[in-house]
């Protein structure tokens, strides 16, 4: 099944010069596999290719997450961009839209609303 | 051993929240509290604003702060530290021990500068002494920007900030301390770690990590589930317990709003970092691959198991250069056909531009409403909503700080939910209002006159 990023995982991105970091974790730990397959540096790069030079992939297996570090998506810095979202906060979101093939198991552990939070 | 020392993150950035640290400081009974204000871009500004006014060149905000809480914190014995000398620790520390006479708390407050990170004036000696001082991204020669450099600070460590506590500070303002060393350096000193004890370090600097984005870790930006925090518009601050053997735990300040969970703690961790297994910092290289993340209360978390390793044998300098201008403005198109008259908008500026010929490096037309963000990533409506709203605010009034600190409050949408960019540099400025008066008087009281300047 294809499904967006966003239903198996968050993400929080931010400027370092000219590059901008997305990280991206998995809402439950099984889903860390599905997301480690599937957004390789390739995948990430070809879907930001219009504004990154290259990507890097990085795992942290502990937290359930990867990091990207894409280069040059932020031209020479967030001072002198012309582009809205200058320091790629917004970076997050994007790579939440970006869909991912799923297999029948993984895509059972959807069927429960991950995003619920005790009140 | 020592016990847990508690440690406040008053802020996140310069603009971010004024009020934040009093209530940090009277409400969640602190040992410090650690107030990050600088950004890559804030070195630059502060840099040119002290090249108009020698007093200047710090951020000014640290002066309204502590105005509301220093009292409170000396009552406490609680220490404050910050980056708010940005180009001029001196001239703060100056302003910061002015206001404490003034407060009538002349007596109780030791005010320290660290100053040294401002290298801008050795740069040419030291590519003189052959430092490859190229651009570590792109790789172009120093020669390409040194005759217009505006600013350069090295990201230095937390020794200074052990030295200025040893020496009996209760105010330190230093200049470019990277941000989470300066949670480092409370916690050397308070637990006497030794400099290369890497493990402890890396604790600390990710404790600092944790609390240097202010409300950026307890709800606020919350990507994983925005629409699940409870009472945004009163968000607690961030607040970490380090206790020797650096274990951390993670909370926020007491009946505030905002949440503190393992999802909240994640986001702050993976923000802004490079190569997880190699976080460099002027004080160790701390890897963000071991440590565990646990939540073990309401609004509480706790953080284990952080490594580190050797600090790395160069520091970064984070420069500026001037680079032309810039230039924006907006354009708001109604209906009815709002999106064909701004595109025929566009083609007629467009026209013009190019028969004027004019010497524009970039040019960058961008239609919000239609995807601008996100580009090609979303279609130009997303369920069936507009692919991205702009929210405008605008007040007047008679009184200009009225409006000044109605402008401070509108910053703290960064702590609401994601996906706000930023649109407007800066805070909202009041600019002054002239309205239009039309009135009649009678003829014969007015007369006219012509007067000539000649030789």
């Amino acid at each position: 099944m294809l499904v967006p990023v966003g239903s198996i995982a968050y993400a929080r991105s931010g400027d370092k010069g000219g590059m901008s970091n997305v990280g991206v974790a998995a809402r439950r730990p099984e889903l860390y596999e599905a997301l480690k397959r599937e957004l390789t540096a390739e995948v990430v790069q070809e879907y930001f290719s219009d504004r990154a030079r290259s990507t890097d992939r990085f795992e942290l297996p502990n937290l359930h997450a990867l990091n990207f570090l894409l280069h040059g998506i932020l031209g020479k810095g967030g001072t002198s961009t012309l582009r809205l979202d200058p320091q790629g906060k917004a970076l997050a979101d994007a790579l939440c839209f970006l869909e991912v093939e799923l297999t029948d198991a993984e895509a059972a552990l959807l069927t429960t609303d991950l995003n619920q939070k005790e009140a | 051993m020592t016990r847990a020392v508690r440690i406040g993150g008053g802020l996140g950035y310069w603009g971010d929240d004024t009020t934040a640290p009093g209530r940090l400081v009277r409400e969640a009974d602190l040992d410090y509290l650690v107030m990050d204000f600088l950004a890559e871009v804030t070195m630059s500004i502060l840099s040119k604003q002290m090249g108009r006014n020698p007093d200047a060149g710090y951020a000014s905000d640290i002066l309204p702060i502590l105005r509301d809480c220093l009292a409170d914190a000396v009552e406490q014995e609680m220490k404050i530290v910050c980056n708010a000398g940005g180009m001029n620790p001196t001239g703060c520390a100056r302003a910061v021990r002015e206001l404490a006479v003034e407060l009538g708390l002349g007596d109780a407050v030791t005010v320290a500068a660290v100053t040294g990170d401002d290298v801008l004036p050795q740069l040419a000696d030291f590519a003189q002494r052959g430092v490859d001082l190229s651009n570590t991204e792109t790789g172009e020669p120093y020669a390409a920007v040194a005759d217009r450099l505006a600013s350069a600070n090295v990201y230095v460590g937390a020794e200074s900030v052990v030295e200025a506590l040893q020496q009996g500070a209760n105010v330190i303002v230093t200049g470019r301390v990277a941000d989470p060393s300066l949670t480092l350096g409370v916690l050397r000193f308070e637990h006497g770690w030794k400099d290369d004890d890497w493990d402890r370090l890396a604790a600390g600097i990710v404790a600092g990590h944790l609390i240097e984005c202010g409300a950026h870790v307890t709800g606020g930006n919350h990507q994983a589930a925005w629409e699940h925090v409870p009472d945004m518009g009163d968000i607690g601050f961030p607040v970490v317990e380090v206790d020797a053997d650096g274990r951390i735990e993670l909370s926020k300040t007491p009946n505030s709003g905002g949440l503190v969970d393992e999802q909240t703690t994640i986001e702050q961790l993976l923000y802004e970092i490079g190569d997880p297994r190699a976080y460099l910092t002027p004080d160790v290289t701390a890897d963000w691959t071991t440590m565990t993340v646990r939540q073990i209360g309401k609004d509480l978390v706790e953080i284990t198991g952080v490594t580190g390793h050797p600090r790395p044998e160069t520091l970064k300098v984070s420069a500026s250069y001037d680079d032309g201008y810039s230039a924006s403005s907006l354009m708001l198109y109604s209906a009815p056909d709002a999106v064909g008259r701004a595109r025929k908008a566009k083609e007629i500026l467009q026209f013009r531009l190019d028969r004027l010929d004019l010497d524009l490096d970039e040019v960058r037309w961008d239609f919000i409403g239609l995807g601008a963000v996100h580009e090609r990533r979303t279609p130009r409506t997303y369920q069936g909503e507009p692919s991205e709203v702009v929210l405008r605010f605008a007040a007047r009034s008679a009184s200009r700080q009225a409006l000044a600190r109605a402008a401070v409050e509108l910053s703290t949408v960064f702590h609401g939910p994601p996906g706000k960019t930023t649109l407007t540099a800066g805070r909202a400025r009041p600019s002054s209002v002239l309205s239009y008066w039309p009135m009649l008087v009678p003829r014969e009281l007015v007369s006219t006159s012509v007067e000539l300047f000649k030789e």
